[in-house]
């Protein structure tokens, strides 16, 4: 009996195994291994020890590229995350229409990324576009947006938080609505007025969910791609060249695997180390 | 005071929305038009000959945009499919079975969810290049087939499945395979629901992988279509740009506004601690 039991839950999980194995850990490992090798895909890898890594920290464009990234992921998280938790904390209360109103704010998440980028060019676009026409009245200045290098930065960005705001939204909002009123309610028998409660009950149990939103936020901001692809291609003078938009350009337009794996396997070892430095910053408190 | 405090609560979730809405009905007014017209006209202005239809009639004649419509379609649904099927059986595996080496590989597969897309997308373009892959529906979808995610969803939810049920249900000489799929799967259906509604969007969203591993215009999905389109020749283009955009979201927005209930609940679900 017991030999069968091994035998078949073996055999249910043998499928998801061998995938894993082919598509996810083989590739894995080969990454470190082509980022040490000289490769054009014509002919075979040629192994040339860290000669990438070197030839990298050398590049101004790999330096160009990481602070781009970096300005991407801190410009989008740092709005977009306190944003996010605001409105699911208003959302989280008997209100009229907030079905809509949650309806709505999620509405972007299921549009696809490349649609999105279709519209917003629109929105920024030079001659009548959607933010000349709600700032002029204001008297605010014309702002060329995704043809200025110090603009085009900020204009991903907003598509960004316009895209993704929703999701962590609803994220939050499930969490707090998981918090116990007791919570609350022996707060306010002791005295404690909102801020207190927001500050000593509210942001404490939202802890483990806040480090889930920041480590999956920043690997999904770090890795951006289609935006600055469609909207701006990385440009103007590569003020949007995010990394992935690099590994692409040297894999699939250089042709060089090598260089390319060894800026994937920075991106990597830079994200694993951010993300242990979250989990130090939100474990939960002892 | 109170009053007060709740008309600025709405005051700022409106603007929101609007905030959402706004960059939407821009994309509507702008079918409306001809290309001289967005230029020239401002954007609030409808034009006495509305151009809807022949912007629309465009967009078919620059893109196959069918092709790419069924391309996505087939793609982003073999993914769901595969993974749900996949995921369900490695999941009850993990979760009911005990095996030397489960929780090993339990522990690997939930380890990969850490290694980016970006890490392993060379080297899974070289081994899909290697099986002569490259511009098949193969090499768009098997390497997605399986998500560390959907196995992860599943166990967990399966270990909360009754023991007694399935020891009962096996006395009763029902195998293995027919106690999952006959008496335990359908306990779980709405987590089911909201990995496919995960997994779906996601496939539907892709544009990297398509990017690499196609070459040829018939074998684009339609966020990759859709980016070449607008990086190609047609990017001032707005009119068409729009119509396009518009064809691309109408399926997505009528499914939503049924099926909101899910959507959402398939991304809260992360929020709520097993």
């Amino acid at each position: 009996m017991a030999g069968h039991e091994a035998r078949t839950g073996l055999l249910l999980v043998l499928p998801a195994a061998l995938f894993f194995a082919v598509f996810m850990l083989y590739p894995f490992f080969s990454a470190f291994w082509y980022s040490l090798t000289s490769w054009d895909l014509v002919s075979p890898p040629r192994f040339i020890g860290v000669t990438n890594y070197v030839r990298l920290f050398q590049d101004d464009a790999f330096w160009n590229s990481a602070k781009v990234t970096a300005y991407y992921t801190v410009g989008l998280l740092v709005p977009m995350l306190p944003l996010s938790l605001a409105l699911a904390m208003l959302l989280d209360r008997k209100l009229r229409g907030r079905a809509v109103y949650q309806a709505v704010l999620f509405a972007p998440t299921v549009l696809a990324a490349v649609v999105v980028s279709m519209i917003w060019r629109v929105v920024y676009m030079p001659q009548g576009g959607l933010y000349q026409l709600v700032t002029a009245p204001f008297g605010l200045p014309y702002i060329p947006w995704l043809n200025d290098r110090h603009w085009a930065m900020p204009a991903l960005i907003i598509v960004g938080i316009w895209k993704n705001v929703g999701y962590y939204m609803v994220i939050f909002l499930a969490a707090l609505q998981g918090i116990s009123p007791s919570f609350y309610e022996a707060a306010k028998a002791d005295g404690a007025g909102s801020w207190q409660q927001f500050r000593h009950i509210t942001l404490p149990l939202l802890r483990p969910i806040t480090l889930f939103v920041a480590v999956v936020s920043m690997t999904r901001a770090f890795q951006g791609f289609t935006s600055a692809y469609t909207l701006t291609g990385g440009g103007p003078a590569d003020a949007t060249k995010l990394l992935p938009l690099l590994v692409y350009e040297h894999a699939f337009s250089f042709n060089e695997m090598g260089d390319a794996s060894a800026i994937a396997v920075i991106m990597f070892l830079v994200l694993i180390v951010l993300a242990l430095i979250q989990f130090r910053t939100f474990r939960p408190e002892a | 005071m109170r009053s007060l405090w709740g008309a600025l609560i709405h005051l700022f979730l409106a603007a929101a929305c609007a905030t959402v809405v706004l960059p939407l009905v821009w994309m509507v007014l702008a079918t409306l038009k001809t290309h001289e017209q967005v230029f020239t006209q401002p954007m609030w202005f409808i034009p006495a000959q509305i151009q809807f239809g022949a912007n629309i009639a465009r967009v078919f004649t620059l893109i196959p945009f069918w092709r790419y419509f069924t391309n996505s379609l087939i793609v982003a649904t073999l993914i769901t499919a595969g993974d749900l099927f996949f995921s369900t059986l490695a999941g009850f595996g993990l979760a009911k079975y005990r095996f030397p080496g489960r929780d090993v590989i339990f522990a690997v597969i939930v380890g990969t969810m850490m290694i980016p897309f970006i890490v392993i997308m060379i080297p899974q373009y070289i081994i899909v290049r290697n099986l002569g892959w490259i511009d098949t529906y193969a090499g768009l979808t098997v390497p997605f087939l399986i998500s560390s995610f959907g196995i992860f969803m599943m166990r967990q939810a399966f270990l909360g499945a009754s023991d007694d049920m399935i020891a009962s249900a096996r006395i009763d000489g029902a195998h293995d395979l027919r106690v999952l799929f006959q008496i335990v799967v359908p306990l779980y259906v709405p987590i089911l629901v909201s990995l496919a509604i995960l997994r779906f969007l996601t496939e539907w969203d892709s544009l990297l992988w398509p990017l690499v591993v196609t070459n040829s215009d018939r074998m684009r999905t339609l966020s990759l279509g859709l980016a070449i389109m607008q990086n190609d020749r047609y990017g001032a283009d707005f009119p068409t740009l729009m119509a396009a955009a518009l064809m691309a979201i109408v399926p997505v927005v009528v499914l939503y506004a049924f099926l909101q209930r899910y959507f959402v609940k398939s991304v809260a679900s992360f929020g709520v601690k097993e």
